[in-house]
C-alpha cells in the first residue's frame, strides 16, 4: 500500500512568510499553478514468522516424528548485521510460535539463547537469513539439541550436564544390575541407567540423551533416554582381559565393558541374595562372577576347580568397593567344565 | 492586409524620449525602420528630449529608442496616416545597455568550484529571440548546465524589474515592453562570475550578462583585449613566471546586402585562456610540468533580416560555440573517466512575421539547439605525489568526493504560432508553442571515493569506494512541451499600464520507458500506480506600472506564479536506476587492494541494485512570486524601494526507502544508527549493506515533491543621473533564502530528504546554502578628468559571506545508512573543547543539534575600476582604450574545512548510548581553507573599435 497524503499545496517553511501567505498570493494573484506534494511511499508490508522449536532427539538436524517440541523457549528475528531484534515469541507447549506483523525485509531468525540456558543447543542451520515479503509467511522450525560428546568424553564430563550421546548396546535394560543398558562406542563403555520399559537389544547402535552423573562409584549417564537408531547394527565383540585386569576395570579402562574369558577355573561358590557369587581366577588375580537368579542362574553347586570355557559379562563395579564383578547377561555367556580328573556332569 | 505604403502624401512622425519619472532624455539615439524593415533612419533627441522624423511615407514603422543609462526600447508598429502623422512618446527605463544584467540571486556564491565552471559556462539565447521572454530561455538551459556539472539546477532565478523568472516556461505576460530588443539582438548570453568576469553590472550576487550583438546599418565593431594576472593567488599556481593570461578578440559587423531588404550581422568571439596547472595532473597523457594550460573558447554568429515588403519580415539566426575540456583540480574522478569538460554548441533559429490585418500581425517562428557535454576524450592520470592529494590523505583530512557526471547531449526542435492585435487601449497576444527536446544523459557516470588513511595514495591506502556497475550509461528520452499563452497589456491613461497574462502548460514525458522492479514491489507490498505521462500547470501574472503624483513617484507591482518542467536529469535517472544497475561499494583495508588510483576490485565488495522511483503523480515545480517597488527622484537622486518574494514547490527530493526498519542502535544524543559502523582510518562508513533493509537492493530511492525554496528580499537604492556625466548609484538589498534542499548546490540530491535529527521533523529546513543576507554595491562612473571622452567607472559591492553547516568530514558517514554528509552534528552541554571564540554560531547551540546553515564566513569584498578612453576617429568610428582592473581587493571564496568534529582512528568503536560509534574530537581548524583557487587581480588592457557612441 502507498501510504499518501496531500499536505497543504504550499506547506509553512521556516521563512519570513508562511505557507498561508503564499497561498493568498496565489488567490490573488494571478493563477492557480498545480501543486501537491505527496508524502513518501511508506513500506508497511507485514509478513508472519511461524514455525516449532523441537529438541533434535534423533540428530537428524530437521524436524522429524522422533523428534519432541520444545517448551518455553524464545524464537527472536532480528535485522541482519546488526542484531537488532525486530519480534520474539516463546514457544507454548506444543513448541509453536507464530509472530505477525514483522516489517518486511530481510531478517535473520534464531533462538533466543538466553531462553535456552546454558545446556541447549541451537542446531546449527544453513542459512538464517529470509527475505520477508509482504504478506508473507515464513515457516521455519529451530531445533534444539544437548552437547553431543563421546562416551570416552561423557566419562570425563563434570557431573549434572545433559548431553547426547552414542553407542551400541551391549545388553537389554535387565540384564545387568540397577536398569543399566552398557553401551560401547570405540573403546569405551558406560552404564547408562534407563527407566524400565525401554527396548534396547543387544547389537542395537543407539543416540542416548542423559544427565551426566555417577553410580557405583563410577561415571553413568543417568535419567537417560534411548532412542534406537539402527536396531541390531553390528555383533558386540566382547574385550578378553585377564582377570586380574577386569577385577580392577578402573584401571584399566574397562569400566562397564563386556569382557570374555576363556580360560580360568572357579575358586569358590556362595550364595548371596541376589543368586550366586563365584570367584573365578585365571592365575593373574581372582574376579567375582554374579551369576543372578533373574538372569535363569538358579542351580549352584558349582564345584571349586571347575574349568572356565566361556565366560562373558559386563564388569560392574562393586558397591562401596574399588573392584569390579563381572555380570554375565544371562546363561549363555556362561559356560563351564568339571574340574581337572572329575568327568563332566 | 497590411498598410499600403503606395500613398504620395507624407507627414511626420514626431516623439519624446523621457526617463521613468517623464524627464526629458536628451541625446538618445533614435531609430526608424518602415514596417520590419532592417534599415532605417536615425536621429539624436535635443535637450527637451523630443525628436521629429519629417517627410515619411503613410505605413506602419517601428521605433527604437538608446540612451546612455537606459535600456534600449523599441515600439513597433506606429501607424503613421496620410497628413495626420504619429506622436510617439518613449519612456526609457534605467540601465546599462548593451549589457542587460540578470541577477542570479546569489548563485555564485556557492564555492571555487561553482565559480570556476560559471566563469567558463557560456549559454545561448536563441539567435532569434526577440523578446525578454526568449532571452531568458537560457534560465533552463543554465540550470541544466549546472545540473550536468553536479552543481544545483532548477536554482537559478532571473530577476528583472522585481520580478523573478526562473524557467523557459516564462509567461509572455512577464515581457516588459521596455526592454524588447530587436531581432537578433540576442547572440550571446554568457554568464559572468563576480570578480573578473569583466561585468560591470550592477547586480547583487550572480549576473547574467545578455550582449547585444545590434548594430546600426553599416557599422562594426572590434575589441581586443588582454589580460594578466600579476597576483596569482590561487595554492596551486606552478612556480615563478608563470602569469595568468587571456586574450579576448570580438568582433562584429552590420552588413545590407540590399539596401532598405536584407540586413546580415555577423560576429564571432575568440577568447585564449592560459592559466596555471593544477599540478595534480603533472603525470601521463598531455602537457607534463610546471606549466600554463591553454584553453580557447570561440564562438561565432550570423542574423539574417529580410524585409520582404508588405509589412512581412523573415529572419534567421545561428550561433556555434565551442570550448575544450580544460583539467581542474577538483572534482577528481578516476583517471581515465572525466576530469574538464568540453562543450559544443549549435542554435538555429528561423521566423517570419506578417501584418494580417491593419491591426493584427501572424508571426510563425521554428528553430533547432543542440548542446553536447562531454568530459574530455583525454585519459589524465593523477599524480600521487600532488601536494593536493596528499593533503587530503595525511593527517585529519579525510575524504575525496569525485563527482562525474558524464555526458550530456540535449537538442531539440521548436515552434511556436502567434497573433497580435492592438485595439484601442488594449494590445492583446496570443501564442501556441511547441518544443520537442531530446536528452541523451548519463547520471551514473563516475566513481566516488573516500579516502581515510593513506601512504601518499601509492599503497595500503583505507578508504571506501563506490560507483555503478553494469551502468548502460546515457539514457536517452525525448520529451515534448506545449504551451498557449495569452496576454493583454492595457493602458487606461498615459500614467497608468496593467497587464494581464495567463499561460497554460503541458509537458509529457515517456513514462512508458520506465521500467520498475517488480521484485521491489512484489517484496514491500507497494502497489505502483501509473505514472502519468502528462503533467499540466498553468501560470499568470499580474502586472501594474504606475506613474503617482504628477509624475514625482513611481510605483510598480507585479504578482504571478509559473510552472516549471520536470527536471530532465532525475528522468534520466529513473531510466538508469531500473533495477538492473548494481551499485558496487568497497570497503579498502589497504592491504591486498590495487595501489591507488586504481578502483578497489569489485569482488571485495557488495553490489546491489538501486532504484529510483519517479512519482507517479507529478506535480510540476510551481512558483508564485510577488514584487513591489515606489521610486521617487529628488533633487537630482532617485530614491527606490523594492521588494520580492518568491517561493517555488515542489520541488524534487528523495528518501531512501531501503533503510532497515529500526535502526541498529541510538546514541545518547537521541541519533539512530541504522547500519553498522566501519572505521576506515579516520574515515566512517558503513559496512557495505547493513543499512539496507533488503539485503537484495541498494538504495532505493522515491522521489518526493516536497522540496520548496523560498526567497524574500528588500532593496533600498539611490542613484544618480546627471547630464554632466557622473552617475553614481549605491543599493543595498537585505533577503533570506530558505529551503528545505541540503546538498543541492553540492550536486548531492541524495542530502535532501534523508537527514533526520530526534525531535526535528525535518532537519532540512532552514536557511538555504545560497542564502546571501547581505549584499551592498556602488557604482560610479565620471568623465575621466584628464582626457576629453574618457568615462571612469568603478564598482564596489560586499556580500556576505557563504553560510555553512559545521559537521563532518566529506565521507563520514556517522550514522551508517549508507549516505555520508546527511549527519548533523550534536553540540554537548558543556560546548565544545579548543574551538576558537569566533564561531559563536556553534557554542550558542549547547545541547542542541546545529541548524542547517548556522555558521558563515566572512563578508565577500569587490572591487572593479575601468576607464576608457577616446583616443582617435577612425574610419567613421570611434577607437578607444579600455583598460580594467577587476578583483582589486582579491576577493575570493574558498573551500573551507566544515568539519566541526573529527574520527579519532585511535579510539575504536565504542559504545554511544545503544550504538557504536567512534570517538570525536574538535576540529580546530573549522572555517579554515581547505582548498585555495581564489583568482589573482586582474588586468586587462583592450582596444575598441566602432561602437559609434
Amino acid at each position: 500500500m502507498i501510504r499518501q497524503g496531500m499536505a497543504g499545496a504550499f506547506a509553512p517553511g521556516k521563512g519570513w512568510l508562511s505557507g498561508q501567505v503564499a497561498v493568498g498570493l496565489l488567490l490573488l494573484g494571478v493563477a492557480a499553478c498545480e501543486s501537491g506534494t505527496a508524502n513518501p511511499p511508506v513500506i508497511d508490508g507485514v509478513a508472519s514468522v511461524g514455525g516449532v522449536v523441537y529438541l533434535d532427539i534423533d540428530g537428524s538436524e530437521s524436524l522429524t516424528g522422533t523428534d519432541e517440541p520444545v517448551e518455553g523457549a524464545r524464537v527472536r528475528v532480528t535485522l541482519p548485521a546488526s542484531g537488532t531484534e525486530v519480534a520474539a515469541d516463546t514457544t507454548d507447549d506444543a513448541g509453536e510460535f507464530l509472530m505477525e506483523e514483522i516489517p518486511v525485509g530481510t531478517v535473520e531468525v534464531e533462538l533466543d539463547s538466553v531462553t535456552l540456558g546454558d545446556t541447549l543447543l541451537a542446531v546449527p542451520v544453513d542459512s538464517a537469513r529470509f527475505t520477508l515479503g509482504a504478506e508473507q509467511t515464513l515457516g521455519i522450525a529451530l531445533g534444539v539439541t544437548y552437547p553431543q560428546l563421546s562416551l570416552a568424553e561423557v566419562r570425563t564430563a563434570a557431573a549434572g550436564i545433559p548431553i547426547f550421546t552414542q553407542g551400541v548396546v551391549l545388553n537389554p535394560r535387565g540384564q545387568a544390575p540397577g536398569g543399566a543398558v552398557h553401551v560401547v562406542g570405540d573403546s569405551v563403555a558406560l552404564r547408562v541407567l534407563v527407566p524400565p520399559a525401554v527396548l534396547a537389544a543387544i547389537g542395537d547402535s543407539v543416540r542416548i540423551q542423559g544427565r551426566v552423573g555417577t553410580d557405583l562409584g563410577q561415571p553413568a549417564l543417568l535419567d537417560a533416554r534411548i532412542f534406537r537408531i539402527v536396531p541390531g547394527a553390528r555383533d558386540v565383540d566382547p574385550l578378553t582381559p585377564s582377570m586380574g585386569e577386569a577385577a580392577a576395570a578402573g584401571d584399566h579402562g574397562l569400566d562397564a565393558a563386556l569382557v570374555e574369558f576363556t580360560s580360568g577355573s572357579v575358586v569358590s561358590e556362595e550364595t548371596v541374595p541376589e543368586g550366586f557369587l563365584l570367584i573365578v581366577t585365571d592365575g593373574t588375580d581372582t574376579l567375582q562372577v554374579r551369576l543372578r537368579t533373574s538372569q535363569g542362574f538358579i542351580n549352584g553347586g558349582i564345584p571349586s576347580g571347575a574349568q572356565i570355557l566361556r565366560l562373558v559379562g559386563l564388569l560392574v563395579p562393586n558397591a562401596g568397593e574399588d573392584t569390579w564383578s563381572l555380570v554375565p547377561r544371562n546363561t549363555l555367556d556362561v559356560r563351564l567344565g568339571p574340574p581337572p580328573g572329575t568327568s563332566p556332569s | 492586409m497590411g498598410v499600403s505604403a503606395q500613398a504620395t502624401a507624407v507627414s511626420d512622425l514626431t516623439g519624446s524620449v523621457a526617463d521613468g519619472f517623464g524627464d526629458p532624455v536628451p541625446n538618445a539615439v533614435v531609430s526608424l525602420w518602415r514596417g520590419g524593415s532592417a534599415t532605417g533612419r536615425e536621429v539624436v533627441t535635443g535637450r527637451n528630449g523630443t525628436f521629429t522624423f519629417p517627410g515619411l511615407p503613410p505605413g506602419r514603422y517601428d521605433v527604437r529608442a538608446e540612451a546612455l543609462g537606459f535600456h534600449p526600447m523599441v515600439v513597433r508598429g506606429i501607424a503613421v496616416r496620410p497628413g495626420s502623422g504619429a506622436d510617439v512618446p518613449l519612456r526609457l527605463r534605467a540601465g546599462t545597455p548593451p549589457v542587460t544584467v540578470v541577477d542570479t540571486m546569489a548563485a555564485p556564491q556557492g564555492g571555487p568550484e561553482a565559480q570556476r565552471w560559471l566563469e567558463e559556462l557560456e549559454f545561448d539565447a536563441p539567435a532569434d529571440a526577440r523578446t525578454l521572454r526568449e532571452v531568458l530561455g537560457v534560465v533552463p538551459a543554465l540550470d541544466r548546465e549546472m545540473g550536468a556539472l553536479g552543481l544545483p539546477s532548477g536554482y537559478t532565478t532571473v530577476t528583472v524589474q522585481g520580478v523573478p523568472f526562473r524557467s523557459a516556461t516564462v509567461s509572455p505576460g512577464r515581457q516588459d515592453p521596455a526592454t524588447l530588443l530587436t531581432a537578433g539582438s540576442m547572440g550571446l548570453v554568457r554568464v559572468a562570475p563576480l570578480g573578473p568576469s569583466g561585468a560591470l553590472g550592477l547586480g547583487a550576487g550572480g549576473e547574467v550578462e545578455v550582449f547585444n550583438p545590434y548594430l546600426r546599418s553599416g557599422e562594426s565593431e572590434l575589441f581586443a583585449a588582454a589580460s594578466f594576472e600579476p597576483l596569482w593567488a590561487g595554492r596551486f599556481e606552478t612556480g615563478e613566471g608563470l602569469t595568468p593570461s587571456s586574450l579576448w578578440l570580438q568582433g562584429r559587423t552590420a552588413l545590407d546586402l540590399v539596401p532598405d531588404s536584407v540586413r546580415v550581422v555577423v560576429g564571432a568571439d575568440f577568447h585564449h585562456v592560459e592559466r596555471p596547472r593544477p599540478p595534480l595532473f603533472t603525470q601521463g597523457a598531455g602537457p607534463t610540468g610546471p606549466g600554463l594550460e591553454d584553453s580557447d573558447v570561440v564562438s561565432a554568429f550570423a542574423l539574417l533580416d529580410w524585409d520582404l515588403g508588405g509589412g512581412s519580415r523573415f529572419d534567421f539566426g545561428a550561433r556555434v560555440g565551442s570550448r575544450p575540456a580544460v583539467k581542474s583540480p577538483f572534482p577528481l574522478s578516476w583517471p581515465g573517466q572525466h576530469s574538464g569538460l568540453e562543450a559544443q554548441d549549435v542554435t538555429v533559429g528561423t521566423g517570419l512575421v506578417t501584418g494580417v490585418a491593419e491591426q493584427a500581425t501572424l508571426s510563425i517562428r521554428g528553430g533547432f539547439t543542440r548542446s553536447a557535454r562531454s568530459g574530455g576524450e583525454e585519459s589524465w592520470p593523477l599524480d600521487p605525489s600532488s601536494p593536493l592529494l596528499v593533503d587530503v590523505a595525511s593527517g585529519d583530512r579525510a575524504g575525496v568526493a569525485p563527482q562525474a557526471r558524464g555526458e550530456a547531449l540535449r537538442q531539440g526542435i521548436f515552434g511556436s504560432v502567434g497573433v497580435g492585435l492592438d485595439a484601442a487601449d488594449h494590445s492583446l497576444s496570443a501564442g501556441l508553442e511547441v518544443l520537442r527536446s531530446s536528452h541523451e544523459l548519463d547520471p551514473l557516470a563516475g566513481s566516488s571515493l573516500w579516502i581515510g588513511a593513506g601512504d601518499g595514495f601509492t599503497s595500503g591506502w583505507v578508504g571506501a569506494a563506490a560507483r555503478y556497475e553494469n551502468s548502460l550509461g546515457a539514457r536517452d528520452f525525448a520529451g515534448t512541451h506545449f504551451a498557449f499563452s495569452v496576454r493583454d497589456v492595457w493602458r487606461p491613461n498615459a500614467n497608468v499600464q496593467l497587464e494581464l497574462a495567463g499561460r497554460w502548460h503541458q509537458e509529457s514525458l515517456p513514462v512508458e520507458d520506465l521500467n520498475p522492479s517488480a521484485a521491489w514491489y512484489s517484496l514491500t507490498g507497494i502497489v505502483p500506480g501509473e505514472p502519468e505521462a502528462t503533467a499540466t500547470g498553468i501560470g499568470g501574472h499580474l502586472g501594474l506600472d504606475w506613474l503617482a503624483g504628477n509624475g514625482a513617484v513611481r510605483v510598480t507591482a507585479a504578482a504571478g506564479a509559473t510552472v516549471d518542467e520536470t527536471d530532465p536529469w532525475l528522468f534520466a535517472e529513473a531510466l538508469a536506476l531500473d533495477g538492473e544497475t548494481d551499485h558496487l561499494r568497497v570497503l579498502v583495508d589497504g592491504s591486498g587492494s590495487e595501489p591507488w588510483p586504481a578502483f578497489p576490485d569489485p569482488a571485495d565488495g557488495r553490489a546491489a541494485p538501486s532504484l529510483l522511483l519517479f512519482p507517479e503523480s507529478r506535480d510540476l515545480p510551481a512558483t508564485v512570486y510577488a514584487s513591489g517597488g515606489i521610486s521617487t527622484r529628488q533633487a537630482g537622486l532617485t530614491f527606490g524601494v523594492s521588494g520580492i518574494f518568491r517561493r517555488t514547490e515542489n520541488l524534487a527530493r528523495r528518501v531512501d526507502l531501503n533503510r532497515t526498519s529500526v535502526p541498529s542502535g541510538t546514541t545518547e544524543a537521541g541519533r539512530p544508527v541504522w547500519g553498522m559502523p566501519a572505521l576506515q582510518g579516520n574515515l566512517l562508513t558503513e559496512v557495505p549493506g547493513s543499512s539496507r533493509r533488503f539485503q537484495d537492493f541498494d538504495h532505493v530511492w522515491a522521489v518526493l515533491q516536497d522540496g520548496w525554496s523560498q526567497y524574500l528580499g528588500v532593496t533600498v537604492s539611490v542613484e544618480r543621473r546627471e547630464d554632466d556625466g557622473v552617475q553614481l548609484g549605491a543599493w543595498y538589498t537585505l533577503s533570506r533564502t530558505t529551503d528545505n534542499l541540503p546538498g543541492l548546490w553540492a550536486g548531492r540530491p541524495e542530502l535532501a530528504g534523508t537527514t533526520a535529527v530526534p525531535g526535528d521533523e525535518d532537519w532540512s529546513e532552514g536557511t538555504s546554502d545560497l542564502d546571501v543576507p547581505h549584499r551592498l554595491g556602488a557604482v560610479l562612473a565620471l568623465p575621466f578628468p584628464l582626457l576629453e571622452g574618457g568615462v571612469l567607472r568603478s564598482r564596489l559591492q560586499l556580500i556576505s559571506g557563504r553560510a555553512f553547516t559545521p559537521g563532518f568530514r566529506s565521507g563520514v558517514d556517522l550514522n551508517a545508512d549508507g549516505i555520508a554528509g546527511n549527519d548533523p552534528v550534536f553540540i554537548p552541554g558543556d560546548g565544545v573543547d579548543g574551538l576558537p571564540d569566533r564561531w559563536d554560531c556553534v557554542t550558542d547551540s549547547r545541547g542542541a543539534w546545529l541548524e542547517r546553515n548556522s555558521c558563515r564566513l566572512p563578508w565577500i569584498p569587490y572591487l572593479d575600476v575601468g576607464l576608457s578612453l577616446a583616443l582617435v576617429r577612425l574610419g567613421g568610428a570611434n577607437l578607444s582604450l579600455q583598460v580594467d582592473a577587476f578583483n582589486l581587493l582579491q576577493a575570493y571564496d574558498t573551500t573551507v574545512d566544515d568539519a566541526l568534529f573529527l574520527v579519532d582512528p585511535s579510539g575504536g568503536l565504542q559504545t554511544d548510548g545503544t550504538a557504536q560509534l567512534p570517538s570525536l574530537r574538535t576540529n580546530t581548524g573549522l572555517g579554515g581553507e581547505l582548498f585555495d583557487s581564489r583568482p589573482g587581480r586582474m588586468i586587462r588592457f583592450g582596444l575598441r573599435w566602432g561602437g559609434g557612441r
